[in-house]
């Protein structure tokens, strides 16, 4: 017996999907009106199955109790039932209160099954705008501000009878026949409604199931290794049969041989024993056979659970699977209503191509087509006046496709507008100082319009130089790549832009690697992983103050992956020798990352991460491993991003500096602390460091370095005993030997005064210690050698 | 499951009859204040206390993997029989510095607002019938608590108010790419 709740809650849920149906058929039907030219059967049926999604979505929202959802439906079927008589034409004005009131029925939806009531206060706009239509239609007066009686038969209990679809209706003549509702659910169809929960937890489930499978595997291979046992006592057994059969005819002739008196034991014990071994020897042969027996068997059920789980995994997989068309379907509204707002006409060609994908793949779709949609219509299209000058129809197209290529959904997004000025994409690489000049006459032209998914290039500010193209399409980028997937663009000018999107049917279900970092496990998915390569200590060196791996005679930012987790860096993980490191990230965006070691690949079911926890930086999910473990899986793009802002915490081991040439630098400060953190900074990015205490002491200093490869730089403090910073400078400039020595000054006095008697002394660079960083310091002296 | 269908059930119409009629009787009166079952535990100095019917299961804390770059709250990640659960700690949301877990520290399953954790508990203590009055808890009294503690009772222990603590926005971990 359901109780009251559980009854309630079904209701709700049943009405909560039938109501979107309704929406999306009315919305669906309202958008082909819009479009269709004049053939009057062909509206009069389509007006009449908006009546009838209309009057089943009011009468489904008094069924679950929803009165607010019920009077804005009623509103709506009202309106429909005086423009399928005729009385009114159907024309974009009308259309939009339709939308609005379809919208505000989508949030109400969305507040009750939230657990909030659903009011009307917020929608009675929409609702008196509805009222109005109709009754303007129909020569009422509209009473301003207030609301018109409703005719409410039953207010509190639905007992009213469900009306048949055909029959009650307000309006007086009813057409004889209705086509039916393209959206309507037949149970004798032997469907079943499930939610994405309980999809959800079935996969999760699956998932578990699959572990299992891995255990039992190990558990056919550990019953295999057990028959190593009996194995042994056999050999030993055949060793000493002939000794023991001896034993045995001895003890039988005489009645107290030599070899048992000599341990003490009687002949009564002696047989007895004997009796024992042998006897012990045919059980062992019993359990060995048994246990070959059950290994076969052990070793047959694991072939069948994998058979099945794997069937099951798949078919669970598949019923999570929907249909391109509910991601494209909905996007026709929200295009109509960006085409309205940007001024231009629009049209948009669905071709789903019969594609399917996992419906959390489609929802990471949703917003990325949003992005690029809004985009094409924004600065794709041009005016309809620009359209029609260039010679092309004053309505622009959009196409959107779907098509499956093996494991692999993709998606096209082509608009026939103006395309991706290259001209400006130049002008703004230089002016963003992502590329340089030389660079850029070198890029093809498909290099060039890969940059606009550059982080850094499109910004508010470059809005009016592009055109606006290009805006956010970082973040579609990192949300495509988030998903394993790509995104790329072609475009021809004046003939449009096509965006290109590729990513795995399934999220769930991938392969990782499965690594070790500071004593923690962690999951990579493979595909973001371009190569392991092993990081040998002469490969690495400081290049402007950061630790670089050179491969294939290419410098590479090298972090580890305790750095770009954010993780204390271990003394022991911190020395980068002999070690491997990972590929992330393409092109110009590769990055070495090092890993204490790689445990191998693992196909890996992930998991979203559990509530209260939705989104951790650097981690995209978790998988439970075949020994019951959790392991993290990583998110490649936060690394990467990561490793573009990282600080190193690399150590360079000794030989590693050795095989380069050493820049010396001098640092002069007469406070050990502040030398003793120069020389620290200095040392780990890869500098030879010599000390002196004053200026005079400096200058003594100099000239012995003079004969022991000589000095590149010097770094002095400006306050300090027998000669100050700015003697020294001024020594150093006047002499013939130093006068091309870069100098920097470091000091605590920060007046414009001080300031300029350091340059005027002849000081390449000051550098105020209150803004004192080591990246600066580093910045500087790089910029000077 | 479609709205005729259900309409067509005489069983459920008779359920939706009652309801209605009952729904016209006005509300009921709360049964739940006072005297409600609690499980009280032991976490570093403190003990605490809440409802047992939010509980679904104790077990060994066990082994868990922690997550990198996530508050101090977040314990890890923990299997829950093939479920991929957060063991979460408080009394960082209470400012209550962290002890390390004792070798045998018990998670403790709990579910409120469709929302299932496990929280840390140095050990359980017992279950029992709850205090009807509640004194103010010290921090409250200074105006520094969360809104999820209900008091002290009788037996020095916090109260909390699990649904309300599985709803402070503060654990949710949100962190934008």
């Amino acid at each position: 017996m359901l109780t009251d709740d559980e009854i309630m809650a079904q209701v709700l849920e049943a009405f909560h999907q039938e109501q979107a149906e309704h929406r999306q058929a009315m919305v669906d039907v309202l958008l082909e009106l819009e479009h269709a030219r004049d053939n009057s059967g062909e509206r009069q049926a389509l007006l009449d199955q908006l009546f009838r999604e209309a009057h089943s979505l009011k009468g489904g929202a008094r069924a679950a109790g929803i009165l607010a959802v019920e009077e804005l439906a009623h509103r709506v079927e009202d309106l429909f039932s005086v423009l399928r008589q005729g009385e009114l034409v159907l024309t974009p004005e009308i259309c939009d209160p339709i939308y609005a009131a379809l919208d505000a029925i989508g949030a109400l939806m969305q507040q009750v099954s939230a657990g909030h009531p659903a009011s009307l206060e917020p929608y009675r706009p929409q609702l008196e705008a509805l009222t109005r239509l109709v009754r303007e239609t129909r020569g009422l007066p509209t009473p301003l501000g207030t609301q018109p009686p409703m005719p409410r038969l039953q207010a509190e209990v639905p007992v009213e009878p469900p009306a048949p679809p055909v029959a009650a209706a307000p309006a007086a003549h009813e057409p004889a026949a209705l086509p039916a509702s393209t959206h309507h659910w037949d149970p004798a169809e032997g469907s079943v409604r499930l939610t994405t929960a309980t999809l959800d937890r079935l996969m999760n489930e699956t998932g578990e199931l699959m572990t299992c499978t891995v255990r039992a595997q190990q558990r056919s291979a550990e019953a295999r290794n057990l028959a190593d046992l009996p194995a042994r006592w056999r050999r030993t057994w055949r060793q000493t049969r002939p000794a023991l059969s001896r034993l045995t005819a001895s003890v039988s002739e005489t009645p107290a041989s030599a070899a048992a008196q000599l341990a003490g034991i009687t002949h009564a014990e002696v047989a007895p024993l004997l009796h024992a071994l042998d006897e012990a020897n045919s059980l062992i042969a019993a359990l060995d056979q048994r246990l070959a027996l059950y290994t076969q068997r052990a070793a047959e059920d694991h072939m069948r659970l994998t058979a099945v789980t794997d069937r099951l995994h798949d078919q669970v997989r598949r019923t999570r699977m929907l249909s391109a068309a509910t991601l494209f379907n909905p996007l026709r509204l929200q295009t109509r209503d960006m085409a309205r707002a940007a001024g231009k006409r629009v049209q948009l060609n669905i071709d789903d191509g019969g594609a399917e994908a996992d419906r959390q793949v489609l929802d990471g779709l949703r917003d990325v087509l949003m992005h690029l949609l809004r985009n094409a219509i924004d600065h794709g299209i041009e005016s309809p006046e620009q359209r029609v000058a260039a010679g092309k129809a004053p309505e622009g197209r959009l196409a959107l496709r779907a098509a499956v290529n093996g494991d692999r959904l993709l998606v096209s997004l082509a608009d026939d507008g103006a395309g991706l000025d290259l001209s400006a994409i130049q002008r703004r690489a230089l002016s963003s100082g992502l590329v340089a000049e030389a660079d850029l006459e070198r890029m093809s032209e498909g290099e060039l319009y890969e940059l606009i998914f550059v982080p850094g290039f499109s910004t508010r500010e470059s809005v009016g130089a592009l055109s606006g193209r290009g805006v956010g399409l970082d973040v579609v980028r990192s949300n495509v790549e988030r998903m394993h997937g790509r995104v790329g663009v072609e475009s021809l000018a004046g003939a449009g832009c096509t965006f290109t999107l590729s990513v795995p049917l399934s999220l769930t279900s991938s392969h990782g690697l499965l690594l070790s970092v500071a004593g923690a496990s962690y999951l990579l998915p493979i595909d973001a992983v371009q190569r392991i390569v092993p990081a040998p200590a002469e490969a690495i060196c400081i290049i402007e103050g950061r630790p670089t791996l050179t491969l294939d005679g290419r410098p590479l930012l090298l972090c580890t992956l305790a750095d770009l987790l954010g993780q204390e860096a271990q003394p022991r993980a911190a020395a980068a020798s002999g070690r491997l490191a990972l590929l992330l990230g393409n092109g110009e965006r590769l990055v070495a990352c090092l890993v204490d070691e790689v445990l191998g690949e693992q196909e890996l079911v992930a998991q979203r991460l559990p509530a209260p926890l939705r989104r951790v930086r650097g981690v995209a999910g978790a998988t439970i491993l075949a020994d019951g473990s959790v392991v993290p899986i990583l998110d490649a793009v936060d690394l990467l991003r990561a490793a573009r802002g990282t600080r190193h915490s690399l150590a360079v081991t000794p030989e590693a500096e050795a095989r380069r040439p050493q820049t010396t630098v001098l640092v002069v400060d007469d406070s050990i602390t502040t030398r003793t953190l120069e020389k620290n900074i200095l040392e780990a990015a890869g500098y030879r460091v010599v000390l002196a205490t004053d200026g005079t002491e400096a200058m003594a200093v100099l000239n012995q370095l003079a004969e022991h490869g000589g000095c590149n730089l010097l770094v002095s403090d400006v306050d300090m005993p027998r000669l100050n910073g700015f003697d020294l400078t001024a020594q150093v400039r006047a002499s013939a030997r130093y006068k091309h020595l870069p100098v920097v000054l470091v000091t605590s006095l920060d007046s414009p005064a001080d300031r300029e008697r350091g340059i005027a002394a002849g000081a390449d660079a000051y550098i105020v210690k209150r803004h004192f960083d080591q990246q600066t310091l580093l910045d500087t002296i790089s910029q000077l050698l | 499951m479609k709205i005729d269908e259900l309409r067509g059930n005489a069983q459920i119409w008779q359920v939706l009859e009652q309801r209605a009629r009952e729904l016209a009787q006005g509300e009921r009166g709360d049964e739940s204040i006072g005297g409600e079952e609690i499980l009280a535990f032991r976490l570093g100095e403190g003990s605490y206390t809440l409802p047992v019917r939010f509980v679904l299961e104790v077990q060994p804390l066990g082994s868990y993997t922690a997550l990198p770059g996530t508050p101090s709250f977040v314990i890890g990640l923990v299997n829950v029989r093939g479920r991929l659960l957060a063991a979460l700690d408080f009394r960082p949301l209470l400012d209550i510095a962290l002890t390390p877990p004792p070798p045998n520290a018990a998670l403790l399953i709990v579910s409120a607002g469709g929302v299932e954790v496990g929280l840390l508990a140095d050990s359980v203590l017992e279950v029992r019938r709850g205090d009807t009055a509640l004194a103010t808890s010290p921090a409250a009294s200074a105006g520094q608590s969360a809104a999820w503690v209900r008091g002290v009772d009788s037996h020095l222990c916090l109260q909390l108010d699990l649904p309300a603590l599985l709803a402070d926005p503060r654990l949710v971990v949100d962190v934008e790419g």
